[in-house]
């Protein structure tokens, strides 16, 4: 089949070369575009446009940062996806992204059809193809681009209207941005009462009440290492839209919001670390005591 | 060995069963003494002061129900450390009760010569069969730790050496953190599901294993949505431990634990934490 494939960044990558390895013709493109000479495959073709990538494609992938990136990518006037293809042409958008967004996609007037569809498990999960990925949209594109998502995830859940794929990613995000936060939470009290949160995070590992963030992100706290898994400038995004598209107040994911809109407003370059280092902003603001 | 025992719980009467199982003497006292029959029934020798028990023992556990307990049982007016230090005995003292970690550095720095560990239990699921071992993580000093980690075995499957004393109980409020924070996100997980009605098994199957997943999601998820709330850890308990872990810790930075904090308290004491979605239907939530 021939493929576009729009952004090409971390996850991109490793799902653009599970599409290459299984006899797809990927037509790539990136805003950067020195960010194409990473993929080296014969079935590859580097464009220079998005006009140029989608010409020939039938089906169109985009994964890029933001909501807003998402809107230029399939609106702008002169490259705007929606604007260069048919309506034969089925459109994926693999970004985490607005929910109303996917819905203003999908109903666009020419009919094309725009399925909203983030994925969970990391740039491991996307180089195993293990993906956990979440489809909302037309229910028979979304038979079509099936084959296609199974080279990509092995946990593939279909729900429903435009949307609800975008919803059901951050409803993840709630679990995520809660365990996260009481890692580092945790891991300071450990620090504050002397007590070695090594010793402790083994115990927990092992206990009723572990979590993956813990056993993961809390390695990574312990070692100090905080590289970006995941940067907190898009984790900030994930958790301004569970705020803007929920009518409850969720008091536990609002105040992780709030946690990390300080931390970054403190010091803007953790906007491009792991969402691990907020433990930093325990730490720090300690020290104002 | 010779091993006393104070504080006969449901959890407490198990562990003594297990101890005479595996062939010790076990002297006990509890304040009220009928509690002790079905003990007794099981080979306990039952004594009736603590000063009794002192002059019988190498070696007491206590497991008791709060902080307060513990401090009154070792701390007041023929407690466990005067009798002690009346009869100049240098036993070891383990404490099995989920406490506060001040309290355990209080007692271990006492000046009779009693030997202290802090032992609070941790639950661990077998999710293979089902079962629920506990284990415990331990605090205080390390070569007392060594000489007496056997007896541990009869009690339950593993025991962790975590760092001196209180580290025990820091690890045991680190879990609950973690227990009730999982906990929480589940509930506002769900809540929001429920509001951009989402098929929630496609929900768990989409998220369970994920970067987001714990045991309890793994574990509950399926019956928090069926409203089975049973959890042998209780809203009451649950506040407990966090008020405490707030009130000991008043220059460190808390900033989920105060919400987790506030919800629990307009919860009702006997419900059961998984409830906690149901927190979030009640109107006055609305933004």
């Amino acid at each position: 089949m021939k493929i576009a494939w729009i952004g090409v960044g971390v996850m991109g990558r490793h799902m653009v070369y599970r599409l290459l390895n299984n006899n797809h013709t990927v037509y790539g493109f990136n805003r950067t575009f020195e960010k194409l000479e990473s993929i080296q495959h014969e079935n590859f073709i580097k464009c220079k446009t998005i006009a140029e990538a989608v010409k020939e494609a039938e089906v169109v992938f985009t994964m890029v940062g933001y909501p807003a990136d998402v809107k230029q990518v399939y609106l702008d006037l002169d490259t705007g996806i929606l604007n260069l293809v048919n309506k034969d042409v089925i459109c994926v958008d693999m970004t985490t992204s607005d929910p109303e967004l996917a819905v203003k996609l999908a109903n666009n007037p020419k009919e094309i059809k725009v399925l909203d569809a983030p994925v969970t498990g990391g740039d491991i999960g996307a180089s195993n193809g293990t993906l956990s990925i979440m489809v909302g949209g037309d229910k028979q594109a979304y038979e079509k681009v099936l084959p296609l998502f199974k080279l990509l995830g092995t946990r593939i859940n279909y729900f429903g209207e435009a949307g609800s794929g975008q919803h059901a990613k951050l409803a993840n995000q709630i679990l995520v941005g809660l365990n996260t936060l009481m890692t580092a939470e945790i891991i300071n009290y450990c620090n504050e009462n002397n007590t070695d949160p090594s010793k402790v995070l083994e115990v927990l590992n092992q206990s009723c009440s572990q979590n993956w963030q813990l056993k993961n992100n809390g390695l990574k706290i312990i070692e100090k290492n905080y590289d970006p898994g995941f940067y907190n400038k898009h984790f900030i995004k994930d958790l301004n839209l569970i705020k803007q598209n929920s009518h409850k107040n969720l008091f536990g994911i609002n105040q992780v919001l709030k946690t990390y809109e300080n931390f970054v407003t403190e010091e803007p370059k953790n906007y491009n670390l792991g969402t691990q280092s907020i433990y930093k902003y325990f730490v720090k603001n300690k020290e104002v005591f | 060995m010779k091993i006393g025992w104070i504080g006969f719980g449901n959890k407490g009467l198990e562990l003594v069963n297990s101890l005479i199982y595996f062939g010790h003497e076990v002297y006990g006292y509890n304040r009220t003494y009928t509690k002790l029959s079905y003990a007794i029934e099981h080979g306990l020798i039952p004594v009736e002061t603590i000063d009794e028990l002192v002059s019988s023992v190498d070696v007491i556990f206590t497991m008791l129900d709060s902080s307060n307990s513990v401090y009154d049982v070792y701390c007041k007016k023929e407690g466990i450390l005067e009798s002690c230090g009346k009869h100049d005995k240098k036993i070891v003292c383990i404490d099995l009760t989920t406490s506060s970690p001040k309290l355990a550095k209080f007692l271990a720095n006492n000046d009779i010569g009693v030997e202290f560990l802090d032992a609070p239990f941790i639950f661990q699921k077998n999710i293979e069969d089902d079962s629920i071992f506990y284990y415990y993580a331990v605090g205080g000093k390390k070569h007392i730790f060594d000489k007496y980690k056997n007896l541990f075995n009869c009690l339950g499957s593993k025991v962790f050496y975590v760092g001196e004393a209180g580290s025990g109980q820091v690890t045991k409020k680190a879990s609950e953190l973690s227990l009730l924070s999982s906990n929480l996100a589940i509930s506002e997980m769900i809540t929001y599901a429920n509001e951009k009605k989402l098929d929630l098994n496609k929900l768990f199957s989409a998220v369970n294993n994920g970067a987001g997943s714990s045991l309890l999601l793994t574990e509950c998820f399926e019956k928090i949505v069926n409203k089975d709330y049973k959890l042998d850890y209780s809203n009451k308990q649950a506040i407990i431990s966090v008020e405490s872990i707030l009130k000991e810790n008043p220059k460190t930075i808390f900033a989920l634990t105060k919400i987790i904090y506030g919800i629990l308290k307009k919860m009702e004491l006997n419900d059961s934490i998984l409830s906690m979605n149901e927190f979030y239907k009640e109107n006055e939530n609305e933004k």
